[in-house]
């Protein structure tokens, strides 16, 4: 049976029941959620909620004390980072991080796996970010704020990802650069990508994501669809204090 | 002071540099990827040497010996790499004392099994032969210690700056979890690095043994070298270690000629001024 044709979705990512530490407090309780193939699932919550510490324990940055992670059933949630980004699960952090002294090309270079033909390649990464492309052979560390936000998305891709984690993607940037950074998440997703976004912009989010989780003091509060959230005008008031 | 006096320092100090950089560059890039300040680095040059002398004494030739040195102290700090310090990860203080015991370890060793008398390897005669240029005569081995720490410099600077092994250890130096994080096997490349730089230590003892001799403390001696080198050059970067190396070479040659009294005075004056105005070394980047 083929994906696109069956009934229901498989399961990309599920998160049962994992309790993170982050140095001496404990930031997560049993968080559970799933993410389907081929969806986006925004994870919102307010500063300190723990959305960036659930992304670092599903790619390993932040081991789990307890509980488990599975990408497409294997489980994960014990394993070192480098091995998980082989499994297929790509972040594309806070803050960027691309690696500055290196060139574009080499940033992409060294992510991209020797004879892999990821989905979105060069010729696809370079065509969609044409800035880089030109800038090649430039540092990255010379970028501006939104060019080394393309190279840190680019960079994630080219490591033929099946789930791609976004931290913030719209952070500091200038507002066509978040509708550029908006309309790439919304191609990736056309491109059958599984797709996990933490966003203060709540607008961003909603516009493409198809399931919400709520975090609030390292629990999930709520689950629900994005078309509930959307339905209801006083849902992201009640839950996250937004106006 | 004749020219002839200044040119011959000139390359005494050249000659110190190279092996500095021999030294410094895998101690720099060790410390630039995982954060780990080997202080057993200058036993495994003073160990080199000793290998490689009795390498020669049982009647092989120096390159032999050189060959011998770096494969003997790289699996040595492969298996030290393997088996202590990946235990002891992000442990930083447990990291020092761990190295600094080992360096004791090594420097006793070296004392049971090759005495404590001073030892000069010698250098081969192919070598030793005095070069004739602008009216002056040079000793033929120094020359050959700068030629070869500059092709090994090139090397390393090819390996670094032009594959993708290399441009995966920058990464990693930037941002080691962002590496791992899009899959690059920072452990193994942490692996490879640590035996890279013990082989180039240990080679870079015997390459001086003919210029500095091997005695015990000369471990000792080198290893605060390499902490200058590498504070000047900044930490992680080749290029940095090449240019520390030299400036360290000169200013400790010209220092203990000059005014021997102040020669660690004028070691380490440099060092505090780059750190004044560059906390991160000529070369290194802003603190991570």
């Amino acid at each position: 049976m083929q994906a696109d044709t069956s009934p229901k979705p498989a399961d990309a990512l599920v998160l049962t029941g994992i309790n993170t530490r982050y140095g001496e407090s404990h930031v997560l309780h049993d968080v559970s959620l799933t993410l389907q193939e081929g969806r986006v699932l925004a994870l919102l919550g307010r500063n300190g909620a723990g959305k960036t510490t659930t992304m670092h324990s599903v790619i390993g940055y932040q081991p789990v004390m307890s509980g488990s992670i599975t990408l497409f059933g294997q489980e994960i949630s014990a394993l070192v980072p480098e091995a998980i980004s082989d499994l297929g699960i790509a972040l594309v952090p806070q803050g960027r991080r691309i690696f500055t002294s290196l060139t574009v090309q080499e940033n992409l270079d060294v992510a991209h796996r020797r004879g892999s033909k990821p989905r979105f390649g060069f010729d696809t990464l370079f065509e969609w970010f044409p800035r880089l492309k030109e800038r090649r052979q430039q540092r990255a560390g010379t970028l501006s704020g939104g060019e080394q936000q393309m190279l840190a998305i680019a960079r994630a891709l080219i490591t033929d990802p099946k789930v791609v984690l976004f931290d913030e993607p719209s952070e500091g940037l200038a507002p066509q650069i978040v509708e550029e950074v908006g309309a790439i998440l919304h191609r990736l997703k056309a491109g059958g990508l599984s797709i996990i976004l933490v966003e203060q912009n709540t607008k961003l989010a909603l516009s493409v994501a198809d399931d919400v989780v709520i975090l609030n003091s390292g629990q999930v509060a709520v689950t629900c669809s994005a078309q509930d959230v959307s339905n209801d005008p006083d849902f992201l008031v009640n839950h996250l204090g937004v106006y | 002071m004749s020219i002839g006096f200044w040119l011959l320092q000139s390359l005494n100090a050249l000659a110190l540099g190279g092996l500095l950089f021999l030294l410094s560059s895998g101690f720099s890039l060790i410390f630039g990827l995982m954060r780990v300040a080997n202080l057993s680095h200058g036993a495994y040059f003073m160990l080199g040497a000793y290998v490689g002398l009795s390498v020669l004494q049982a009647g092989f030739g120096f390159i032999e010996a050189i060959l011998a040195a770096g494969v003997v102290i790289a699996v040595l700090g492969g298996l030290i790499e393997r088996f202590l310090l990946r235990r002891l990860a992000n442990r930083t203080l447990a990291q020092v004392l761990v190295t600094l015991g080992l360096a004791f370890a090594i420097a006793d060793i070296c004392l049971m099994l090759w005495s404590g008398d001073p030892m000069q390897l010698p250098a081969p005669r192919w070598l030793s032969q005095p070069i004739r240029a602008f009216g002056f005569v040079f000793p033929g081995y120094r020359v050959f210690v700068v030629e070869v720490s500059i092709v090994v410099a090139i090397l390393l600077w090819l390996l670094i700056e032009r594959t993708k092994l290399g441009a995966m250890v920058r990464a990693s130096v930037d941002d080691i979890q962002m590496a791992r994080g899009v899959g690059i096997p920072a452990q193994k490349l942490f692996s490879f690095i640590f035996c890279l730089g013990a082989a180039l230590a240990g080679m870079g003892g015997v390459l001086g043994g003919p210029i500095l001799s091997v005695y015990p403390g000369l471990d000792g001696e080198m290893l605060p070298l390499a902490l200058v080198v590498v504070i000047l050059g900044g930490i992680g970067s080749i290029g940095g270690a090449f240019v520390g190396a030299y400036i360290t070479g000169f200013v400790y040659t010209f220092g203990q000629t000059l005014l021997p009294a102040f020669s660690y005075v004028i070691l380490f004056l440099p060092m505090i001024v780059v750190l004044a105005f560059r906390p991160s070394g000529l070369f290194g980047k802003s603190a991570p």
